[in-house]
């Protein structure tokens, strides 16, 4: 099984280290991955444009490195957040690729849980992992960040299949392991 | 009272997050109230227009934030400033000031709006902000950037809500509140299957019109 990391730590992150974490307990569950740095990568914001579902079908007109993540993402069966939690959300640098995966749905509407979202365009889409880094401990942002992946996974029609951790600046490298395993093990 | 606002469409200017938020200007304009517009595309693409923002945003006494959903929250450019206005304000730098968000999108359903409220309201504590709540309004693609009388019957609840919220603002009738959102409003009146069939077959006719043969194209072939 292959997992996409899309890495969205800044230079400073203090956890920089939960991606080592990360990298060898993949290793240990026997899984491949490709990981993505996006500071390093010019990833452009998403135009609005709506061209990806009704002019070009599942391609986006921005030529820049979303190309291969979403090429990933579809051969992917679990993608990984990596990401500083921005007021109980996801930070702007990974936002930024997130807001370009719409190539991914197509543009017809489909009823799931009661609600309207746009099917799929490839099936199955992989689970999901957030794994969020918090400053010290906010109970209301550690409770949207779980809402707003639970969100994601409603929105992919993914089911349960998603996870979700959060590393506070207690949390030492024994408790970042731990925390990250036990996510893993609900999704992997 | 000093007003600025904050429209987060990736679309700036022809955005449904201006055409709501500029509507509400208006009507804030009758009272005797001006607001300044800034936009969010526009400070990520030019970062030195960030500065002008922040000199407003210090001497102002409210906030509104106007914004899409982009997949569950808030667009990234938004966020983006967001993250400026702590990093170079500070925790405290906006102690005081009252924050207002107005968050909309296609989807009818109240759920859909709430992680970028959330966000916001999150934003507001963490600036120390005192929170009016959020405005949240479905069914709002339609508009797509058109001014809201423009838009006939449909957006009549919409400017309802609006035209309640400026008169409030202005006469001191919105106070800090626990609440995430004040009112949530829909255009569409029918359930959502019925808007499936109905959205489904209007995107089918203007597929053949457009010449588009397969709208479920795999390039990625997989």
């Amino acid at each position: 099984m292959k997992a996409l990391v899309l890495n969205a730590f800044p230079a400073s992150e203090k956890h920089s280290e939960a991606e080592s974490i990360l990298k060898s307990l993949l290793i240990k569950k026997g899984w491949q991955y490709d990981i993505y740095t996006l500071r390093d990568m010019e990833i452009k914001p998403c135009a609005s444009c709506g061209n990806c579902a009704v002019r070009t079908p599942g391609q986006c007109s921005r030529g820049d490195g979303m190309k291969d993540i979403l090429a990933g993402w579809v051969r992917s069966g679990l993608v990984i957040f990596l990401t500083p939690i921005s007021f109980g959300g996801y930070h702007s640098e990974l936002k930024k690729v997130i807001d370009r995966i719409l190539p991914l749905k197509n543009a017809y509407f489909t009823v799931y849980r009661g609600e309207l979202h746009h099917e799929n365009r490839y099936k199955p889409m992989p689970s999901l992992l957030a794994i969020g880094t918090l400053g010290e401990e906010n109970g209301e942002e550690r409770e949207d960040f779980r809402y707003l992946t639970e969100r994601n996974a409603v929105n992919m029609l993914i089911e349960d299949r998603y996870a979700v951790a959060v590393i506070t600046e207690n949390d030492g490298p024994a408790d970042m392991e731990d925390h990250i395993a036990k996510a893993l093990e609900e999704v992997g | 009272m000093k007003i600025v606002s904050l429209a987060g469409s990736n679309r700036g200017e022809k955005g449904t997050s201006a055409s709501l938020v500029n509507y509400l200007a208006q009507r804030l304009l009758k009272h005797g109230v001006s607001v300044a517009s800034h936009y969010s595309i526009h400070m990520y693409r030019q970062p030195h227009r960030i500065d002008a923002f922040l000199n407003e945003l210090k001497e102002s006494e409210l906030l509104i934030i106007s914004a899409p959903i982009y997949v569950d929250l808030l667009p990234s450019p938004l966020i983006h400033v967001l993250e400026e206005i702590r990093d170079r304000m500070g925790p405290k730098g906006l102690e005081g000031r009252k924050l207002l968000a107005i968050i909309h999108s296609g989807y009818p359903e109240p759920q859909q709006r709430r992680p970028s409220l959330g966000m916001c309201r999150c934003f507001g504590r963490e600036m120390s902000m005192e929170w009016w709540g959020g405005l949240s309004f479905g069914g709002t693609s339609p508009i797509s950037g058109q001014p809201l009388e423009a838009m006939g019957g449909m957006t009549k609840g919409i400017r309802s809500v609006l035209d309640q919220t400026a008169e409030k603002a202005v006469k001191g009738g919105l106070t800090g509140v626990e609440a995430l959102v004040l009112q949530d409003r829909s255009t569409i009146p029918v359930p959502p299957w019925m808007v499936r069939l109905m959205m489904n077959a209007m995107i089918r006719k203007d597929a053949r019109k457009g010449g588009v043969k397969d709208l479920r194209a795999r390039p990625f072939g997989v």
